[in-house]
């Protein structure tokens, strides 16, 4: 993947992660990981749906520049969340699809994360089968 | 149950068999079953690769990934998008689903009949219903431990007089792992992966997996060869010569896979859906959501407006994303108070049609645009699932709706879902899709004859959903099943 994608990936992850007071150390690796899997998944999208998510990526991370301010990835963190909010409503140029598939792909990363089970006390596990 | 890896055929190869079946979920693996069963070679072509039992107590994103169809990320374009999701891997979607395994509804049946459908009357389908009953174990689960949703789902209803049922699962001995959407990591869910696979291998049939069926070589009106990209990375070929063809790559990938090799008339143009809208529910106490399965009950009282109601399975992570389109502040307030927490659906039968075209670009392109009936059927049914969800003890309420945020009376429902909405904003996703190559009466404008074989072609035959008449309205596994059960069983007495 283009690194200017990676790097707004990056940076839109980190916008829109949930805060539940993670100890500051397990917060970055919460951030990567998750950035991590949201990267890959877009790179591993098929050419038919890799293409628009990345030229959105792209016209998101320049968006900023039409309303005077510095391109997305280099916003501080709290104008950052108010793009994000702001944008998830422009279905004009599918903005808010983009912001539901980061969104998702996020979320869903997160919430998976051990370190996130652990700080919200989830420790329930599934039997494991050795049959088959 | 041995499985041949396409990924470790390193050359070219040709095989032959009396009959290809090519897809590995509910209906290719029941024509594969019975096929060899009945004494033919049979081979099995699949696209995603063999996952056991042992391999599914992994983490959620990265299972989807390895499971499902573009990791989950299969969109049904139109307004709004839909997230479609279907199984990729031995056993198709049955390897995913929450194993419900209902008959096809009495007046399903009967509109079915009328449309000049042969062979479906109650004498022609109750045996079969039986029989699949019997060989995947469907039975309703002991609720005692666990399933504490569906429980609270029960009780709502209850309160309301609404008619609700015991689901019948596909399960033998459910531990309550509540991890059927990734794979049941205790192997009782009775999918095709541990029931007719194995069933269908012991006959003879060889299985292939990672082959993806790619060109149908036509010669007049048969399909006399099929080649399916096989290799570490899919570059080399294997050429699978068969006397007949059942395809079995489910309703978006049959009907392209047809059309891309200019193959039957009238393909891919009927294409029906079932919607899920999500709900999630706070208790505002401790209900222990964990130990469970998709859902043991289910609301029936309006199954003549096309809908029901039912719970969903439950982890942090399936609550997460099913709020994430409230915010970031939403999803870290519920998590924290998960053990409140609970998700439910409506699931409503679509009232039009979509079609599956070619993007032209290696890949369907599924299309689906919402009816007025639809926009009143999915907003009817938030209704009442809002009305249950408060009736069974909710503090407040999540609809799928962007932007609508914690409801937390019946009367704010009401007024959000009164005041109408625009369909952009709603958050609906798709497991049930359907009939895109559906079976027609004699002379009827159908992809299929009454059986399931593609008109105008002799030696192939559509094994899968997209055969169906029209949307079942209930999970479709066990129509699917009892129709290409039905159709092999023709096929087996008529074949020359």
């Amino acid at each position: 993947m283009i690194s200017f994608t990676r790097t707004t990936i990056v940076s839109l992850v980190e916008a829109l992660l949930p805060d539940i007071s993670l100890d500051p150390q397990y917060k970055q690796v919460v951030a990567a990981d998750t950035a991590a899997f949201v990267t890959d998944s877009i790179g591993s999208m098929v050419f038919f749906l890799r293409i628009p998510v990345s030229i959105l990526l792209l016209l998101f991370e320049l968006s900023p520049l039409l309303l005077g301010r510095r391109r997305f990835s280099c916003l501080n963190a709290s104008a950052q969340q108010h793009h994000c909010d702001r944008a998830g409503k422009w279905s004009l140029v599918k903005f808010n699809d983009l912001m539901k598939l980061v969104g998702s792909l996020s979320t869903l990363a997160w919430a998976d994360h051990r370190l996130v089970r652990e700080t919200i006390g989830f420790n329930w596990s599934p039997e494991v089968s050795q049959e088959c | 149950m041995h499985v041949i890896d396409g990924k470790d055929i390193h050359t070219d190869a040709r095989i032959e068999a009396d009959a290809l079946v090519i897809g590995s979920g509910a209906g290719g693996a029941t024509a594969a079953k019975l096929l060899a069963e009945a004494g033919l070679d049979v081979v099995v072509i699949e696209e995603g690769a063999h996952r056991r039992s042992e391999d599914f107590h992994g983490s959620i994103p990265h299972l989807m990934h390895e499971l499902y169809r573009d990791g989950g990320l299969t969109p049904i374009y139109g307004k709004p998008n839909i997230a479609f999701a279907e199984g990729c891997c031995l056993g198709g979607s049955t390897t995913i689903n929450g194993a419900l395994c209902w008959r096809t509804p009495p007046h399903i049946l009967r509109q079915w009949r009328e449309q000049g459908l042969p062979a479906m009357g109650d004498d022609d389908l109750d045996h079969i219903f039986a029989a699949i009953e019997n060989d995947l174990s469907i039975s309703v689960q002991d609720t005692i431990s666990g399933n504490s949703i569906s429980r609270r789902l029960e009780a709502g209803s209850e309160e309301l007089g609404w008619a609700w049922e015991p689901v019948p699962r596909a399960q033998r001995d459910c531990r309550n792992s509540n991890r059927c959407p990734t794979g049941c990591p205790t192997g009782a869910k009775q999918s095709m992966l541990v029931t007719y696979l194995p069933q269908a291998a012991q006959q003879g049939a060889r299985l292939y997996t990672n082959a993806r069926a790619h060109a149908l070589q036509r010669d007049g009106d048969r399909v006399s060869h099929v080649i399916a990209k096989v290799g570490p990375a899919g570059e080399r070929t294997l050429t699978i010569k068969a006397r007949d063809v059942f395809m079995a790559c489910g309703t978006v990938q049959t009907p392209w896979l047809l059309r891309r090799n200019k193959i039957g008339a009238h393909v891919g143009k009927t294409l029906g859906i079932h919607f899920n809208c999500k709900a999630v529910a706070d208790f505002g106490e401790d209900i222990s959501p964990a130990p469970g399965t998709m859902m043991t009950a289910q609301v029936k009282e309006f199954a003549d407006q096309d809908f029901y109601l039912g719970g969903s399975n439950f982890d942090p992570t399936y609550l997460a994303v099913t709020l994430a389109q409230h915010g970031r502040d939403t999803v870290a307030a519920m998590v924290r108070h998960w053990n409140r927490c609970a998700v439910y659906l409506s699931q409503v039968k679509c009232s039009g049609l979509g079609r599956i075209v070619d993007s032209r670009m290696g890949r369907p392109l599924p299309l689906y645009t919402l009816t007025r009936e639809d926009e009143t059927a999915i907003r009817d049914s938030m209704l009442r699932l809002a009305e249950l969800l408060f009736a069974a003890g909710a503090s407040a309420i999540y609809l799928p709706l962007s932007g609508s945020g914690r409801l937390d009376s019946l009367a704010k429902a009401h007024a959000l879902l009164d005041a109408g909405f625009d369909t952009a904003r709603l958050d609906v996703l798709s497991v049930h899709a359907m009939s895109a190559c559906r079976m027609g009466a004699d002379g009827a404008a159908a992809a299929c004859d009454g059986f399931g074989r593609l008109q105008g072609m002799r030696n192939v035959h559509l094994c899968d959903a997209s055969i169906l008449p029209g949307p079942t309205g209930v999970n479709p596994q066990v129509t699917i099943m009892a129709l290409v059960y039905r159709n092999i069983l023709h096929y087996l007495d008529n074949r020359g």
